[in-house]
Parts: C-alpha cells; structure tokens; sequence
C-alpha cells in the first residue's frame, strides 16, 4: 500500500517536472477603496518549478504580498483578482469553489506567516496545533501515527527535545523557535508549494541565519516550491535560487539570483542594490547611492514605465509607453533599455574626517548599570520581588568629539536601555554618564536645560515621534523658540533645517499623516539639530524604513556630522550598515560590551565569538563575498552575572569557567578590546569570516 | 486640513446627523425657548384646566391651565443648564485630575485615583442625592452634585488616554529638549486626547439629563413653579391616566433628547476614533 502510494508520488513529481508548480499568467489584482479602484498588482507573471526557491522581493508598496495573498484566495474584503489566471499545477485557482481551495491549503499549498506569534494559538500546546492539520487533512490518520509524525516534524525543524517540547505553549518558546513550529506546520502535509511571508523579519540576525538554513536544507530534501516574499535582497541571496524584483505592483526584472544581484538588467535593481552598503565600504571612500523620488500614486497608473519617474536613465519613450518584457540571460527585464549598461543616479560627496575628531572624549558612560524590577518601595522590599533583571551590566564607553560609535547587538543585548540612559530617560542603578567629564543628573527631570539640549535623540519610529496634532513647522521650529532664537530668522532657520535633510520649505504647513515615512523621519532629524546637540543619540533610526530611503537617510545623517562636527551614539542590529557608517564598533549582549574597535578590528580576526556568529550571519547582497560558516547553539541569555552572558549559547566555549568566572577584558590593540575567556592568540587564529572571492580576506584592504 | 474637515463632512454618518439636528434644536429651545413660547409659562387658567391637546393649547394645559408647549419650551433651558453646567464642570475638574494623574504617575496617580474609585464606587444618583441633601436643592446645586459624580469617568478617560501617550516618542522628544511639564501636559498631550474626551464628554451629557431629571423627580432638584421636565413629571404623576399629555410630553422630550445626544456621541465616536486609527 505504502510502496503504491510512494510509486505514485515519484510519477507524480515526475509528470510536473515539465510543468510548473505555480504558474500567475498576467494577474492583475484590485482593491476597491472609497473614492476609486487602485490596481495594486499589474500583469504579473511568474513560473515556480519544483525545487525551486523562488525570492519576490520588493520594498513596502510593492505589492509582493498582494500577491501571496491572491495566490492563497486570502485578500482582504475589498481586494480581488481584476484579471488573469493563478494556475496551481494546472488548475486556476480563482475559479475552485471555498471548499475545494480549502482542501489544498494547508495540504498542497501552505503558508509561513511573518509573525508565528500570532499565527500560533497561544491557547493549545504547540503539538497538539500541528496535530491539527493532519486531523484536518488525513482524517484517515490513527491518533498514534499523528503522534509519531509531529514528533518527527518537530525534529526535522531541528527543536531540541521534541517529545516534551510538543507539549508546550506557544509563550514558553522563543521567537525562533515559534517560527519552527510554524514551518513544521507548514510542512506537515507535504505541501508541493510553500508560501513564505517574511518569515524572517522579526528575528534576530544570528536567528535568522539559523531559520534560512533549515529553510534550504527542507526545500532542499522536500524538492517542494517555494515562494519567498521579503524585502531583503540580502536574505534572497542566501537562500533563494531565482528571483523576481517588484517595484509598485509589477515585475520589473526576473532572472537567477546570481546574475540579477551581480549584473543587474533594470535600474530599479541596480538602483536598489546601490542603497545597500557593499562590505568593505566605508563613508570615507564610498557614498550610498539613494532612489530620488516616492511610490507612485496607483489611483491613476502612468502610461509609460511605473519606475521612469525615479529612472537615472529615463526618456521620452519610458514615460509615455510601456516598456516590453525583454528576454535577459536568465530571465526578463521590463525596460525599454534593458540591454544598455545600467546607470545608477551617483552620490557624490564623501565623509572628510574633520580635524577635531578625536580630539577629546565629549561622553564618558563609567560602569554604567540599569536594572529593571529593582523597586524600592518598603512592601515590595517586604515581600521580596526577587533579582531584578540586569540590562546593562557595568559597561563603560567614551565617545570622542565628531565620533560615530555604534551599538550593536540583538534584542535584549541592552543597547537601547543604555541609550536610554545616556538621555535621562532610563534609570541609571550605579555608575555615571558624564558630559566633558562632569557628572549628569540620572534623570533627564534633574538636569539642566542646556544639558538636555546639548544630548539630543532620533527616535525609531518616524510615525511615533511627531506629534500628530502639530504641523511640521511648528514641530522644527519649537526647539529653535525654546531657545529664544529671534522671530525674525525663525522661519529662515527652519527653512534651512528642513532643506539639510532635503525637505522642501513647503512641509511647513502639513501633518505628520500627510508626510511618508522616510519624510517623518526627517522631520525628526530637523527638530533633534534645530537643538544644536553635541551628541546625537541615533536609536534604529532606520530600522522601521525601506532600503532605498535608508540610504537617503544615511546620507542626510553623514552630511549633518560634516557640517555641526556633533557625535554620533548610533544604536543598530545590522552590522553591514555599522560596518559602513560608524568610526567604532562596541558589540553588545546580554547587556554586557563583548568586543569594541574600528569596523576593520572587527571585521578580522581576533574575533570574540558572538562578533565571528555576527558576521557569519548578515545577509550580504554581494555574491562575490564568502562567509564562513559559525551558528550559536540554542539557548538562553545567561543574566546571572556569574559568567559570561553568551556561555550557554557560545558555539566554542571555553570551558567551565565560561559558567563560573566573568570573562576578562582583553586589549587586543589600541582601542580594540574584546571580553572573552579565550586566549587573544588562540582566537588570532580564526580564519576570517567574510572573504572577498576575488581578494581574499576585505577585512585590511578597507 | 481644510480639505480634510470637507471629506469628514461628506461622510457624515446618519447618527451624527439626527443627532445634531435634535440636539441643536433643544440649545435653541433653551436659548430662545422663552421669547418662542406662546403663552406665560405661569398664568394660570382656570377654565382652560386639563384641557386635551387643541388648536389653542397644541399640548394641551396642566392642572392649573398653564400651557404645556410653553413650559416644555422654557423648561428646556432648566434642564440644559443642568446638563451642561454640571457635564462642563466634570470637564474641568476630570481633565486636571486626568492629565496629571496619568502624567505624573505614582504617589500622585495613586491617590488621585482612589479617591476617584471611592467617588466612583457610590451608585450615581445615590451620591447625587446625598450632595444635594446636604447643600441643599436648586439649580446650582444640582449642577455642583452631578458635576462631582461625573468627575471619576471623565477623569478616567483622560488618564488612560494620557497614559497611551506619556511613553510616544514625541512625548519623550519634548522631555529631552526641556519643555516644561505644563507645556508638555497641555500643549503635546492635551491636543491628543479630544477624540476620546469629546465622545465621553456626550455621554456624560445624557447621563447628566437623567440624573438631573432624577433629582428633580424626586423633588430634590429644581422646585416648582420651574418648569423643570423632571419636576413636571414627579408633581403630575397621578394624572397620568386621567390627563396623560401632562405626563406624557415631559417625558417624551427627555426621551427624544438623551437619544438625540446619544446618537451625536456615537455618530462623533465613528467619525473621530475611526478616523484616528485610519490615519
């Protein structure tokens, strides 16, 4: 029965070799709004083979998701499939009734969803939630073989324990482990296309480097398609076989990942591959190159090219018709100069280190300490609440006059607590925060005015940090009135705030809701210089923006260091964009400093382990560029303050001491520092991570 | 935001509609309702007592001969003047223990609130007849009673609106420049909260009418000869069998004004909450 069964699938597989899994034949898909119809997704057309990975990338806008979610028959109310076909191995799914498409998803057709969190019932232990799916699908399945092949799946997505770990609840896994079990799902019922919604986006990188593996090793033994929606060009480099770029509803280029990121054939490609900062670059020798422009309104799609309006090599042709679909190499490109040589608008303008950096430290953190839950109140005392949690441990840093220091790490490696300090905003347990060496207030209510303007803040998410009720000229103006800056050169000065982050003067007059995310986020930067700030505290400014804003922004922020010579405490998770914008690296986890130098000390060897498990895992767009394999284990953040945070998640642990013993600080060489139980010669050692194809080791060469 | 404001009013809802209409005409009743009325709302007439609605008297006249449709004009200023007064008093006093309990956090909050939860925990109208016990009846008073029982739900909605804001990142951005605590409460928080405050303040504005009512019912509230609805009902109620439009229309103005403010208050609630979280 069960040879019959597995005869069949091999003729199965065999027979839709040929043919594709998935197949959308000039989709177009339509939301209907209040005042018109908006075309969301335009002629699209794709084909998934098996086995293949196939990466639909976009930035916020694009429609990628339109596109899933017209896959799997789930758009929301008001959006529907205006013309086309989605032809899942050969049957257009628009056209099956409620039943029969229910029947094949979850089954034949699965999907990841980007939040596991709240895809997973927090209600019902994890096991018994993939056990579902086979009650639902294979109801011919005893209860016994159901047991036995969650347990299997929970080993094939690699959980530890996956006896008890079934048993579980959603809440007592972490967000890699949630995700899992959300792809176990996903595969439980040998789905021959997978859908996959940005699984990875909220995980940490060192994570998500662990999720892509098992993603390509399952697709790999599964032979099953997949459909990668995500926004990283740098994720579908690691993972993805094929490629296919969206850019406001359409399909702009297609092709083999290898030759789209390496010779890409329309300019939105290049233009996008140009806003990401190559490894090896810095701000001194290289400028991003960033995309002009915003999203077109798809109220009334333009006749001609969506992308000729931001185009660097845009004519009267592109703007007037549409271009065709150009057969390139390995795929297509939508462009009526798809075989000429790609011209990216350049950025010109360099960082010029000016002569007062270094000059003198303007912030000194001295054993800085915040801990949470330490409450203070006689009855909590009575009660006895327990340890508090230790987020920052004792770390001290300098930052020098005209200096960019970064903090780097994951969630909960305390890097923002310890912003927050710096600020006044969180509360300081032990140690000091001066500023040109006298001690601050803890809190920002004991200090001075002058003082508060002088530390200043970019906040993380542009939409939270303006508020909504003001128009922006009020918003930049009102440091400059605090400060009793005259009536007469008020609007002079706000103009020019506005235009040093390249905003037009007529922003004034608007609302926050009426601005993008990237303009908020300049508005926010307007308003922390209109303080004229000595230090800057950059808070993932750029984590909540799309790539090709990002790289505006980063050059906004580089300009604005030239001008006012101010310091930069820039708190970030993506070590690539680190590498290229900071003067100094201070790696953090667990609360705790692990590694600080210049971005060439830690691209190189010595490396301290967590900074070798960083570099390992940023996903680099660049082909050309190697890394070396390193994958922390799972587990827990160690808070006990006893040994070294990273301990029981360290791939190559020292030794019992790492539990028993705080790891020592080790100078490697001027202000290159690295906490770890390791011997600095043993680690010298280490081979580096990311090596340049064509040249070897980056690392010196930068 | 000019623009803004004209695509709100094309999609007025029918409930903000209706209910504006019917509040707007009751203001205008206890503007002007007194100069409008037919009749003196005192003059009594004997030979017409009692008598059923009629081309002279469109509501017919109470026990006395006095017109209803003239009392039931004038006396919608009675009760206004009690609804709003005591809702705008609550206003007053919900707002600044609000803003600065959600702000201040704490001590401070602490034991704002419980004194609120102690306010709050007295069933309305009992803690409005014990105020009124012990001040005395009469319009002001009633105003001051059912302005201090409202005063805990204002309040509330304000600090649960203040505490949704006090960790935004502008909030924190004013902070850090060195904006003054007064600046922060009343020019970057107090601009936010006007949704929820404008939709709580309408329904206090019904409950405030029925308290007030209540109070006047029981012969606490306003005394005769006012014109009070309340009073109306609480004084006539044995006719209601014999004469019962002398019941009867007092009752049904203050039926048709609490679900005229009710609606305002949802129809506000759609049009303002559901804007905020489309924006």
């Amino acid at each position: 029965m069960s040879q019959k069964r597995a005869m069949t699938e091999i003729i199965a597989r065999l027979g839709t070799h040929a043919s594709p899994t998935l197949k959308l034949d000039d989709l177009f898909v339509s939301y209907r709004l209040e005042e018109a119809v908006v075309q969301a997704v335009r002629s699209v057309s794709l084909e998934l083979h098996p086995g293949e990975v196939l990466g639909l990338v976009g930035e916020s806008g694009s429609g990628k998701s339109t596109v899933a979610y017209a896959v799997l028959g789930g758009l929301e109310a008001n959006g529907f499939i205006s013309g086309g076909r989605v032809l899942f191995e050969g049957t257009d799914l628009s056209k099956l009734s409620r039943e029969h498409l229910r029947s094949l998803l979850g089954a034949r057709i699965a999907l990841v969803p980007q939040e596991p969190a709240t895809a997973l019932n927090p209600t019902r232990p994890v096991g018994d939630q993939i056990a579902e799916v086979f009650r639902t699908h294979m109801p011919n399945l005893s209860s016994a073989e159901i047991d036995r092949r969650v347990v299997e799946l929970l080993a094939n997505v690699r959980l530890p324990d996956p006896q008890q770990l079934g048993r579980r609840y959603p809440h007592q896994l972490s967000g890699g482990q949630q995700q899992r079990i959300a792809i176990a799902m996903a595969f439980a019922c040998d789905p021959t296309l997978l859908i996959m919604d940005e699984p990875t986006t909220g995980l940490d990188v060192t994570t998500e480097a662990r999720i892509l593996d098992l993603i390509a090793d399952m697709a790999k033994r599964t032979r099953v398609s997949v459909l990668y929606i995500t926004h990283n060009l740098g994720v579908v480099a690691k993972l993805c076989s094929k490629v296919a770029v969206m850019y406001s509803g359409q399909i702009v280029e297609t092709g083999n990942v290898d030759t789209v990121l390496a010779e890409p054939q329309h300019p939105y490609t290049a233009a996008l591959l140009a806003c990401i900062p190559k490894i090896g670059a810095t701000k001194f020798n290289s400028r991003l190159a960033a995309i002009d422009g915003s999203l077109p309104n798809l109220t009334s799609v333009p006749s001609g090219c969506i992308y000729a309006s931001r185009c660097a090599m845009v004519t009267d042709k592109c703007v007037e018709t549409l271009p065709p679909v150009v057969q390139t190499s390995s795929g297509t490109s939508a462009c009526w100069r798809a075989h000429e040589p790609i011209r990216v608008a350049p950025g010109s303008g360099v960082y010029q280190r000016s002569k007062e950096v270094h000059s003198g430290e303007v912030l000194s953190l001295v054993d800085v300490r915040c801990e949470y839950g330490a409450s203070k109140g006689l009855l909590s005392r009575l009660v006895g609440r327990g340890r508090p949690l230790v987020a920052v441990r004792d770390v001290s840093l300098g930052l020098q006059h005209g200096e960019t220091l970064a903090l780097i790490g994951e969630s909960g490696s305390g890097k923002t607590t310890l912003a927050r300090a710096v600020v006044g905003l969180a509360e300081l347990t032990s140690g000091s925060i001066q500023l040109h060496g006298k001690v601050l207030p803890a809190s920002v209510r004991k200090r001075e005015v002058n003082t508060k303007r002088r530390l200043q803040m970019v906040f993380q998410n542009p939409d939270g940090s303006l508020n909504p009720q003001w128009k922006i000229g009020k918003t930049v103006a009102r440091p400059l009135v605090l400060a009793k800056a005259s009536k007469t050169t008020l609007n002079e000065r706000v103009t020019q705030l506005l235009s040093s982050v390249q905003l037009q003067a007529d922003v004034v007059s608007r609302f926050p809701h009426q601005l993008s995310g990237g303009q908020k986020q300049r508005v926010g930067i307007a308003r922390t210089f209109a303080a004229a700030p000595e230090v800057v505290i950059l808070d993932e400014p750029l984590s909540a923006l799309d790539v090709s804003v990002q790289a505006a922004i980063v050059n906004v922020l580089i300009d604005l260091q030239q001008h006012t010579g101010c310091s930069y405490l820039f708190i970030s998770h993506d070590l690539s964009l680190v590498l290229f914008f900071a003067d100094r690296i201070a790696v953090m986890y667990g609360g705790e400093l692990c590694e600080i130098g210049t971005p060439q000390d830690i691209l190189s060897p010595p490396y301290h382990p967590y900074t070798e498990a960083l570099l390992s895992a940023i996903p680099i767009v660049d082909i050309s560029v190697r890394q070396r394999r390193v994958r922390l284990n799972e587990g827990a953040t160690d808070s006990s303050g006893v040994g070294c945070p990273l301990a029981s998640r360290c791939h190559k642990k020292f030794g019992s001491i790492c539990d028993e013993e705080r790891p020592p600080q080790q100078h490697i060489s001027k202000g290159h520092k690295i906490v770890c139980h390791w011997p600095i010669e043993k680690l010298a050692l280490d081979d580096p991570v990311i090596t340049s194809a064509a040249h070897g080791a980056l690392s010196r060469g930068a | 935001m000019r623009i803004h404001s004209l695509r709100i009013l094309r999609n007025v809802p029918g409930s903000l509609l209706v209910g504006s209409i019917v509040v707007g005409i009751f203001l205008l009743l206890a503007a002007i309702g007194h100069w409008l009325a037919p009749y003196d709302i005192e003059q009594f007439n004997m030979s017409a007592r009692l008598s059923p609605p009629s081309p002279e008297h469109w509501l017919g006249t109470d026990r006395y001969g006095r017109d209803m449709l003239s009392r039931l004009m004038a006396g919608a200023r009675e009760t206004m003047v009690i609804a709003v007064g005591s809702v705008a008093l609550s206003l007053v006093l919900g707002l600044v223990i609000g803003l600065i309990s959600g702000y201040r956090g704490g001590l401070v909050d602490g034991a704002l609130m419980r004194t609120m939860d102690i306010v709050m925990a007295f069933p309305s109208l009992l803690l409005a007849l014990l105020v009124v016990a012990v001040l005395g009846g009469g319009t002001l008073n009633t105003i001051l009673s059912v302005g201090i029982v409202f005063t805990p739900k204002i309040a509330r909605v304000v600090r649960s609106a203040v505490l949704s804001l006090r960790g935004a990142a502008f909030i924190e951005a004013a902070i850090l420049r060195g904006e003054s605590d007064t600046h922060v409460l009343f020019r970057e928080i107090f601009p936010n909260i006007f949704p929820p405050l404008i939709v709580e303040t309408c329904i206090r504005l019904s409950y405030a009418v029925l308290v007030s009512v209540s109070l006047s019912y029981l012969g606490l509230g306003a005394q005769p000869p006012t014109p009070e609805w309340g009073l109306m009902i609480g004084k006539e109620k044995s006719l209601l069998l014999s004469a019962p439009w002398v019941v009867l229309v007092p009752a049904i103005a203050i039926t048709l004004l609490i679900l005229g403010i009710n609606m305002l208050g949802d129809g506000l609630r759609e049009v303002l909450v559901a804007k905020k979280s489309h924006d």
